[in-house]
């Protein structure tokens, strides 16, 4: 059995287009899981699904479409109206994603097909949607060998992190999160658990994201700050907290991801550089999200 | 030399972003105009492109800008949480549209809805923001502007209306009209439409479609490119510009289709528009110049 993790889009905030950006690519987050199943599993709807959407309907091979959500900040769901398949009525998409206070993913997603602000004709959305709430620490199964688990991340609202088994591989993605060590408690829920003892619950957070990403081939893991520019409070980490974090785990691979709309190719191979002596001690392989990058798992 | 009125676009593309190196030439980002004057900067649309326009500010310098919506379509408006002097105490954003004031800022106040962004409505971000109503006729910048309903999404009696702008300068020397989204159909809003930029020295005109795509897109509130530059001709404008390129057209496609177009209208003033390019205006020609 195997699991292929593709990447369509490794940008974080917001899509950019800069020439001395497209080494890495300027799409917002979108990545593919591919297995022998013929349906599609896809996680996050940033605008590099939307090359991957017309690739997909000039060589459909299922009607049926899974998106895993790991949260609704903009650049992760921007594209989901415009990803062509949900304009054929034979297609079924199901959206799984977490149910935040706040806003429930359906009426987040609807909200964005409002005509006043969707830009092609709404009645052109056929396809057959479903709605599934997943919570954190669940495990759920798409199709009868796919079997995926969450953890709550660092971030805003309830952002999950995935982590996609597939006979004895496992792809994992982290993203967005914050370092939460002295009190930098984003995610909903997060300061009501902490209170009475703050280091207590930081270090089960801590402990519970090694433990979930325990010996997995390869780690997609937010790391939008450089390692000296850290603002923690942003949401977002940095390539050294998250190699700590996979050594700890014993993490095969690291792949640094949510690259800054500001960074250049330039300065994301200075990220890549500020941990690959420290990586090859440590013996985790890292590299750099890479828009149309693929790696095999068996 | 009269005053000054030359535009430069940092988004050209329609619906959706679509960044890669096959579209660098005319650019990935979506609708974002700025019309350069003898004043400070004036901006139509803030799509995406808007995000590298704002990259040019300086924290330091108090920015002073106005920015005018044609509708609110997501890629004409989703790049405005994103336009750096919005996080600047010091900046002056004014922003405007024909709607109502106070439907403009609760038009825009999804974009900085805490579930979609990490802010707390616009209400509270940095810059002072304030929104404005347009009347025809108002002076922005120094530059009269007009407005005019077009052939857009359900058409111009829909509740959800989309704005084409004229901008003249104050002696009348230069005009220009921007019609990002409008179907060109045979009907009375086009003729409208024509009327309005009636020789334009510069006519911005919506042009996603091929003929052919076009077939099966007929009510989507796009032009086809060939009905594009026959506006162009109709209104005898000096140049046209067509812009709001489909996401899945390359530089290559645009390059092909424009050399087809150029021998079917071979009378006609026409491109296809560049981001970072400035066209500027001057008497009885139009120049235009790669910047950035």
């Amino acid at each position: 059995m195997s699991l292929t993790l593709c990447l369509h889009g490794v940008r974080g905030s917001r899509p950019t287009d800069r020439l001395d950006q497209m080494d890495f690519g300027c799409n917002s987050t979108c990545i593919e899981f591919k297995t022998e199943n013929n349906f599609y599993l896809i996680l996050d709807g940033g605008t590099g699904l939307i090359p991957r959407g017309r690739e997909i309907v000039q060589n459909q091979k299922s009607t049926e479409f899974n998106f895993i959500i790991t949260h609704t900040h903009w650049d992760h769901i921007l594209a989901l109206p415009y990803f062509e398949p949900l304009q054929d009525s034979k297609n079924t998409v199901t959206f799984y994603s977490s149910k935040p206070v706040r806003a429930t993913f359906e009426s987040l997603f609807n909200r964005m097909l409002k005509e006043r602000n969707l830009a092609i004709p709404v009645e052109q959305i056929k396809a057959k949607i479903n709605f599934k709430t997943v919570k954190s620490g669940e495990e759920f199964k798409i199709g009868n060998d796919i079997s995926i688990s969450t953890y709550q991340l660092n971030h805003q609202g309830i952002t999950l992190g995935y982590r996609v088994r597939h006979g004895n591989h496992s792809a994992c993605v982290i993203t967005d999160n914050a370092p939460i060590d002295n009190g930098n408690y984003m995610g909903e829920g997060m300061a009501a658990a902490a209170k009475g003892n703050p280091k207590a619950f930081e270090s089960k957070f801590r402990q519970g994201l090694v433990k979930f990403l325990a010996n997995a081939d390869t780690v997609v893991y937010d790391t939008h700050f450089a390692n000296d520019n850290l603002k923690a409070d942003w949401g977002h980490s940095t390539p050294a907290l998250a190699l700590d974090v996979c050594y700890e785990a014993r993490v095969k691979r690291l792949v640094i991801f949510h690259h800054a709309p500001e960074d250049s190719d330039h300065d994301v191979r200075a990220k890549l550089d500020s941990i690959k002596d420290r990586a090859k001690k440590l013996g985790v392989e890292v590299d750099a999200a890479t828009e149309g990058k693929e790696w095999v798992h068996g | 030399m009269g005053s000054r009125l030359a535009v430069k676009f940092w988004g050209t593309r329609g619906i959706i972003p679509s960044p890669r190196r096959s579209t660098s030439v005319h650019g990935g980002n979506t609708s974002c105009i700025e019309i350069l004057s003898d004043r400070e900067p004036t901006i139509v649309d803030a799509g995406f492109g808007i995000c590298h326009l704002g990259e040019t500010y300086p924290e330091a310098k108090p920015i002073d800008v106005n920015i005018i919506f044609t509708h609110m379509h997501w890629d004409h408006i989703h790049g405005l949480p994103f336009f750096n002097p919005i996080y600047f105490p010091a900046s002056n954003i004014r922003l405007y549209s024909p709607l109502p004031a106070n439907t403009l800022k609760q038009e825009l106040d999804i974009l900085f809805n805490g579930s979609y962004s990490p802010f707390d409505g616009i209400e509270n971000m940095p810059a002072n923001i304030s929104f404005h109503q347009l009347n025809n006729g108002d002076v922005i910048a120094g530059l009269d502007v007009s407005f005019i309903n077009l052939q857009h999404a359900l058409g111009p009696n829909d509740k959800n209306p989309c704005y084409g702008y004229k901008f003249k300068t104050a002696d009348g020397d230069k005009t220009l009209t921007i019609a990002t989204d409008h179907e060109a159909l045979p009907n009375k809003v086009n003729q409208q439409v024509l009327d309005f930029a009636k020789g334009a020295d510069l006519m911005i005109h919506d042009a996603q479609y091929t003929l052919d795509e076009y077939q099966t897109k007929k009510g989507w509130g796009h032009s086809a490119m060939e009905h594009a530059v026959e506006n162009i001709s109709n209104a005898e404008a000096k140049l046209g510009l067509l812009t709001h390129h489909d996401p899945h057209r390359n530089d290559d496609d645009l390059q092909k289709m424009f050399i087809k177009l150029k021998a079917q209208y071979p009378g006609v003033s026409f491109e296809f528009a560049k981001e970072r390019v400035i066209y500027e205006i001057s008497h009885n020609n139009l120049q235009s110049k790669k910047t950035g």
